[in-house]
């Protein structure tokens, strides 16, 4: 195997183990909905591209940026539009006697399933892997990414995203979002080292 | 007299559902925090029986709260209530003198027992 084929294979592991991870949580937080997840994309996108990750660049979601720090660092954003949001709220057991504000209950659940996952890339590593708290914004898709990759060290002019979907039925239709992973370009190759280490023993 | 319980959380969503939680378990919630500083005043200000603590909140994470509070009082009882269940991280916390670490999200029942057997003398 090529050496960068190998490395988008690696990726590629640690999004479905995080975003398994990630589901997990997100189901338990739900009440134990069945929440189905797609196996990840890892990809190269120039930032002129960013904008149209999420598909439709102008649909206006629940975004929130967390960016992470140790051994891996860089910035994951989860997203929902707003009606998933509202109805996620209605399936929280706890949520029911908890009267608040869906931002601050937003912030929560991005808080948990992006720790979430980034705990599953802690366990392939041995890393502790540190977010930050959630910065959440009612926005269009296309801004959020575009402005999360422009902040970014190191991007020059392509980044790599892992970029996952979750869903689950809510009424008669099916609710979704994504988490999308964007290592910092510098710590990346130290990454897929740990993991090398950690799992070709 | 109901145990005292101190609830450290950055976000008002989970310092309520925490508050219900303990409020209808027959404990009383004496005093909210949102970040690890505003933890450290309320501590030492409410002397509360039990602290619940978050890790990931503005200003000062949990940890360094958690470390900060036992260095002057190595008696506080302090739960970490975390989403970060990453080994190096639990087993930090609790070298570090927190008597137990929950992994959000948690089942209701885990953190009444956690708080019950802390009371009761027992740790993690
Ligand atoms: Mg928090």
């Amino acid at each position: 195997m090529e050496a960068r084929e190998w490395q988008l294979d690696v990726l590629k592991e640690a999004g479905t183990v995080g975003i398994g991870n990630a589901a997990k949580a997100l189901s338990s937080m739900l009440c134990d909905r069945m929440v189905y997840v797609s196996v990840p994309s890892v990809r190269f996108v120039p930032l002129s591209e960013a904008a149209w990750i999420w598909g439709d660049p102008e649909a206006i979601i629940l975004a929130a940026y967390v960016p992470f720090t140790g051994g891996l660092s860089g910035s994951a954003v989860f997203g929902l539009p707003e009606d998933a949001v509202r109805t996620f709220m209605r399936f929280m057991s706890l949520a029911a006697e908890v009267e608040c504000e869906m931002y601050s209950i937003f912030t929560e659940m991005a808080n948990i399933v992006v720790t979430s996952y980034l705990n599953a890339l802690s366990s392939m590593t041995g890393w502790v892997l540190r977010p930050s708290v959630p910065r959440v914004a009612e926005t269009m898709a296309g801004a959020v990414i575009e402005s999360v990759l422009a902040l970014m060290e190191h991007t020059n002019d392509s980044a790599t995203v892992i970029d996952t979907t979750f869903s689950l039925e809510g009424g008669h239709r099916l609710l979704g979002g994504r988490l999308i992973l964007v290592p910092d370009k510098m710590s990346l190759c130290g990454f897929l080292q740990a993991v090398e280490a950690t799992y070709c023993r | 007299m109901a145990t005292s319980v101190l609830v450290v959380d950055d976000t008002a969503f989970m310092r309520l559902t925490l508050k219900n939680l303990l409020t209808k378990n027959g404990f009383s919630v004496v005093g909210e925090a949102e970040n690890g500083e505003d933890a450290v005043q309320k501590y030492f200000e409410l002397k509360p029986d039990v602290v619940t603590m978050d890790i990931t909140m503005p200003k000062m994470d949990g940890i360094v709260a958690l470390k900060s509070i036992l260095q002057r009082d190595p008696s506080a009882k302090i739960i970490v209530c975390s989403a970060m269940g990453q080994k190096p991280l639990v087993i930090e916390a609790l070298a570090s003198g927190a008597k137990d670490f929950i992994v959000k999200p948690f089942q209701p029942d885990r953190v009444v027992e956690a708080l019950n057997k802390v009371m009761s003398g027992g740790s993690a």
